[in-house]
């Protein structure tokens, strides 16, 4: 591959953005960097897009309650609007003036430790028995969210969990579907129940990414609360929980 | 593959050190860290050369040597139980905004100014994209709209806020000079390869 058609590809893969906000997986980004560290053109890209983001951010700061393009355009932007209308409500019934409303808004510090790269990964498992009907219902709605369909997953495992489907995965799927389908709020809740379920194969990484909702949704103490709940039995996962603790704790201290 | 130590010599030593200060920023977030992290591992990198010819992607091989100099950075401070892959893993998302630091100041008023320009729709399609971190398709199913639409739209977008980054700095194709330290090592490693 000549350098134009590679660099023709990187465009359309749109690899610099998805450097940027996280949304590149752990080889790719890898690939990536060991591409760019020798290429100006490519460096140069991965600035741009941070400056749209950071220029994006600082718009939204500006104009908070500006109207949506479309419903579900501000159903995607809706746990952080209810956040921020929270800590702004609470801080004008304290009587704090409004210097001291920014100060209490969400930091952007802390809702980026929320990111999530890749959504944990499903793999069926073909078992010698009749399958019931809640568990039907759970393997098609992992179907969809195989493929990315996260609204209509969360639907299906829902209705898999009231049709009788075993709690611990259905909840830690309907966790996962709802925080890539953009409602942090309800991706906590989902995975707080798996943890509070008791030990279980899925617990560790219900802890995980409970505590990146709660990150998304700028509630710091009760993510890092998350993490300390029960120590992981993998030393890899117990590594992870440090970090992401100690990062939490700097953002706030920033 | 081009031999390494050849390739030492041909490479911009400057392209390099802001290559791996783009990597360590993102992970580390702090611009004094990232630079020393670039020092270090642009100075290993140039070490290790000195040493036997080793044939691979000199790009790849100074990117390694940064991601086990930020590890390093991480142990040295405690913040990890051990240098792993893991532990370069568990903190390399945590952090990508700190790399807008590394605009100049009128790069990010232009780019700024110019998303000010676009339409409500516009800057809604990529506050998705760049803020909530979907895909071009994963917006248009939010949007109810074909994903062609969408990406057109969106690259009709960036296609305006890029012009606006580059008339802030514009692109510089010419060599960038190495600092005085980096071009010693680099000549005395030349006339090494070609004695």
């Amino acid at each position: 591959m000549t350098e134009e058609r590679s660099h023709q590809f990187i465009h359309e893969a749109e690899l610099a953005e998805r450097y940027v906000t996280g949304r590149m997986p752990g080889p790719e980004r890898m690939a990536f960097e060991d591409h760019f560290v020798t290429c100006a053109e490519c460096q140069r890209d991965v600035r741009f897009a941070s400056a749209v983001r950071a220029a994006l951010e600082a718009t939204g700061a500006r104009t908070p309650s500006r109207t949506p393009a479309t419903p579900a355009a501000a159903s995607a932007r809706a746990p952080r609007r209810r956040q921020r209308a929270l800590w702004v409500g609470a801080a004008m019934a304290a009587g704090f003036a409004g210097i001291a409303v920014l100060y209490a808004l969400p930091s952007r510090a802390v809702t980026a430790l929320g990111g999530v790269e890749q959504p944990p990964a499903y793999v069926g498992v073909a078992v010698r028995s009749t399958a019931g009907r809640g568990a039907a219902m759970f393997d098609d709605a992992m179907k969809d969210y195989s493929t990315g369909r996260y609204a209509v997953a969360t639907r299906g495992l829902q209705a898999a969990l009231a049709a009788g489907q075993d709690s611990i995965p259905t909840d830690f799927f309907i966790g996962a579907s709802e925080l890539f389908g953009g409602d942090a709020r309800n991706a906590a809740a989902a995975f707080a129940r798996v943890v509070s379920l008791g030990e279980s194969p899925y617990r560790d990484e219900a802890q995980w990414y409970e505590a990146k909702a709660l990150l998304r949704l700028g509630r710091s103490a009760e993510a890092i609360a998350a993490l300390a709940a029960y120590a992981p039995a993998d030393p890899a996962m117990g590594a992870r929980f440090a970090a992401l603790t100690d990062s939490v704790k700097q953002a706030v201290a920033r | 593959m081009p031999d390494v130590r050849q390739s030492t010599s041909d490479t911009d030593l400057e392209l390099l050190r802001s290559g791996i200060r783009l990597m360590a920023l993102r992970v580390l977030g702090d611009a004094d860290a990232a630079e020393e992290v670039a020092q270090e591992a642009l100075s290993r990198a140039v070490t290790a050369v000195r040493g036997p010819a080793a044939t691979l992607n000199f790009g790849a091989y100074v990117a390694g040597i940064a991601r086990h100099v930020i590890a390093d950075w991480f142990r040295s401070r405690g913040r990890v139980a051990s240098m792993t892959t893991t532990a370069y893993e568990a903190v390399r998302d945590d952090r990508p905004d700190a790399l807008a630091t590394l605009c100049a100041d009128e790069q990010a008023v232009r780019v700024r100014a110019a998303l000010a320009g676009l339409g409500d729709a516009d800057r809604e399609l990529l506050t998705l994209c760049y803020l909530h971190d979907l895909t071009p398709t994963e917006v248009a199913r939010r949007l109810e709209a074909p994903p062609e639409r969408i990406r057109q739209r969106k690259l009709r977008a960036l296609q305006r806020l890029r012009a606006a980054f580059d008339a802030a700095h514009p692109l510089r194709h010419a060599r960038a000079v190495p600092p005085t330290d980096m071009a010693g090592i680099a000549a005395t490693k030349a006339r090494g390869s070609a004695a």
